[in-house]
This record gives C-alpha cells, structure tokens and sequence, in this order.
C-alpha cells in the first residue's frame, strides 16, 4: 500500500508543476495579445507610447520569468559539481549568456522604435563585453595547447 | 580505468550543459559569440583531465604504500634496531664522562689520592629511563691519612661560620666521598657505595 502511495503522489507533483506552468504561460500570451492590441492601436497616433508598452511588457515578461531562471541555475551548478569543472567558467557561461540577452532586448527596442543604428551599436557593444568575459577561457585554452606541445 | 570512467563521466555532463546553455541562447546576432565561447568551455573540460592525464609524473608514494607489509615490518625492526645501538652507545659516553668527574670529586675529598667510579644506569624500555643514574659505585685506591696531618678546622668568611669538616679516619673519609658524590647528582647516599681498596 506504501509502495502505491508513493507512486501517485510523484505524477501528482508532475501534474502541479505543469499546471503552473501552463498558467504562466497562458498569462504571458495573455498579456502579450493585450499589450499587441493596444500597441497596434496606439502605433498610429501616439508611436511614443507603443514603445514604452513594448518595452514594458517586456520587463514584465522578464520578471516573471526570473524566478524560473533560478530553478535553471541551480540545474547548472549540480551539473558542474558532477562533472567536477570549475564554477568559475560556468559563471562566466552564465554572465556571458545575460549579457546577451540583455543587448538583444535592448536592440530589439531600438529596432522598434526605428533606430537600427543605436541596435547595432548596441549589439557591437554587447559583442566586445563577451569576447571581454571570454578571455580567461581563451587563454586557460591556450595554456592547456601550449601544455600539449612538447 | 577509473581514470577513463571518470573523463567520459565528466565530458557527458559538460556536454549537456553545452546543449542546455545554448538552448537558452537568443535568436539574433549575439548568439555566434556565445557559441564560440561554449565550443570553449567545453574544449577546455575536456582537454584539462587529459593533459594532466598524459603529463602525469609517475607516482613514487604510490609504490610505497603497495609494498609488502613483511618488508615495511622489516624496515621498522632495523629502525627499532638502530634506536637502541644509538641510545646504548650514547648512554656508554655519557657513563664514561661521568665517571671521570665523579673520580675527580671523589679525590677533591681529603685524604682521597686516587679513585675510580663505575655508574650502572636504570635499566628500562621507556624513553624516560635512559640515563636515569640508579648506582655509583666509588672505588678509592690511595690514600694520603698518614702521611698527612689531620687538616685544622678553617672559617670561610667572616660570617658564614662554614666549617670544613675534619677527617680524621677511613671511615670517616668514606662517608664524606659518599655523600659528596651522592649530592652532587641528587641521589640518595645509599645509591652511592665507597669501598676502600
């Protein structure tokens, strides 16, 4: 009987899990037809505010999905500790990745708001901050070639 | 073995991490670069153990701590071995040099020409008892009492009122060799026999 108890309550935290989940997602697409359907109306009088809607549903968007992130992370560092890297290179991993995602968000606004320019500018600068955060990587890389050589 | 067990153990987590950091990877321009720097990190994960692996000096403790249990008891015994020739050796320095300067103490004694001293040491295990005087055994072999006038009672100091004692017989003289001797190295004058040749 123990062993059956076990058993349900396991597909029962799976089930919660999706369902929350599922309602997530259901708000985030919900607010994004909301947010799209204002930003179309607004776009023709005040193109101003359309803007400012993206780039907060944006925000939201990105606050709701923070704490998920997390949940991400901890995955990562488990997976590191197994496989015995350092934390060091999955942080850089790590910052890297935010880093990139934070120019995209911002060129993506830019774009919108039709400043293709300040996005590539952005994106270059956002480029040059992960080759920057790279270099420990690239030179532990080289080290270990250079050990190779005889 | 192990060693390899452990590399494609390592090189599978490393390489889900790869996968999952670049399914969260955006869309657009950036991506190229992070990719490159995951290519990276992988490379270097993988590259490290192996290096290590092929750079390896070879392990001489190793050797050591597998090495029969019958050789490694058979080191310690000569040790051991070694211990107690060194500490034997020591103690028959040592027994000889206090010999000397008991004979000297006992002839400083008056009446006292010539005299010869055996020290038998505690006889123990422990490193404690090495060198732990348990008898001394002060053999005098010439005398000068009649030749020499009984020595006069003399003053030292003004004030001390110190007197050095007289000797007048052999037994006298004996009793003062025993207890200077078993005074000067704190043992007790039973410890101390003084016969007379």
């Amino acid at each position: 009987m123990r062993h059956r108890g076990h058993r349900r309550t396991v597909p029962l935290c799976l089930r919660q899990l999706e369902r929350v989940m599922d309602l997530d997602i259901i708000a985030i697409v919900g607010i994004a037809m909301i947010v799209t359907v204002f930003a179309v109306l607004l776009r023709e009088e005040r193109p101003e505010m359309a803007l400012l809607l993206a780039l907060a549903f944006g925000i939201i968007i990105f606050v709701l999905v923070l704490d998920k992130v997390g949940v991400i992370i901890d995955l990562f560092r488990e997976l590191t500790s197994k496989a015995e890297v350092d934390e060091f290179y999955l942080l850089t991993l790590l910052k890297i990745l935010g880093i990139a995602y934070i120019a995209e968000f911002g060129a993506q606004i830019c774009r919108d708001a039709g400043e293709g320019t300040i996005a590539s500018k952005i994106e270059m600068a956002g480029k040059i901050l992960i080759l920057l955060l790279a270099i420990p990587i690239i030179t532990a890389v080289l080290e270990v070639v250079v050990r190779l050589l005889p | 073995m192990e060693t390899i067990f452990l590399l494609v153990r390592n090189v599978v987590f490393v390489i889900l991490i790869a996968v999952l950091i670049e399914m969260l990877l955006p869309s657009r321009e950036t991506r190229k670069f992070v990719e490159v720097v995951v290519g990276l990190f992988v490379m270097i994960t993988i590259l490290n153990p192996i290096v290590s692996f092929i750079q390896q000096e070879p392990s001489i403790e190793l050797e050591v701590a597998e090495g029969n249990e019958e050789q490694l008891q058979q080191i310690l015994d000569q040790g051991q071995g070694l211990q107690q020739v060194q500490a034997a050796q020591a103690e028959s320095y040592y027994g000889d040099h206090l010999e000397e300067q008991f004979a000297v103490f006992a002839c400083m004694v008056p009446g006292v020409e010539k005299a010869e001293t055996r020290v038998q040491f505690a006889t123990g295990s422990s490193q404690d008892e090495v060198g732990v005087i348990e008898r001394i055994d002060v053999l005098i072999k010439e005398t000068s009492l009649t030749a020499v006038d009984p020595v006069e009672e003399v003053t030292i100091g003004a004030e001390s009122g110190e007197v050095i004692e007289r000797v007048e017989t052999e037994q006298d003289m004996l009793a003062q060799v025993q207890k200077t001797v078993a005074s000067l190295c704190g043992l007790e004058p039973d410890a101390v026999v003084v016969t007379l040749e």
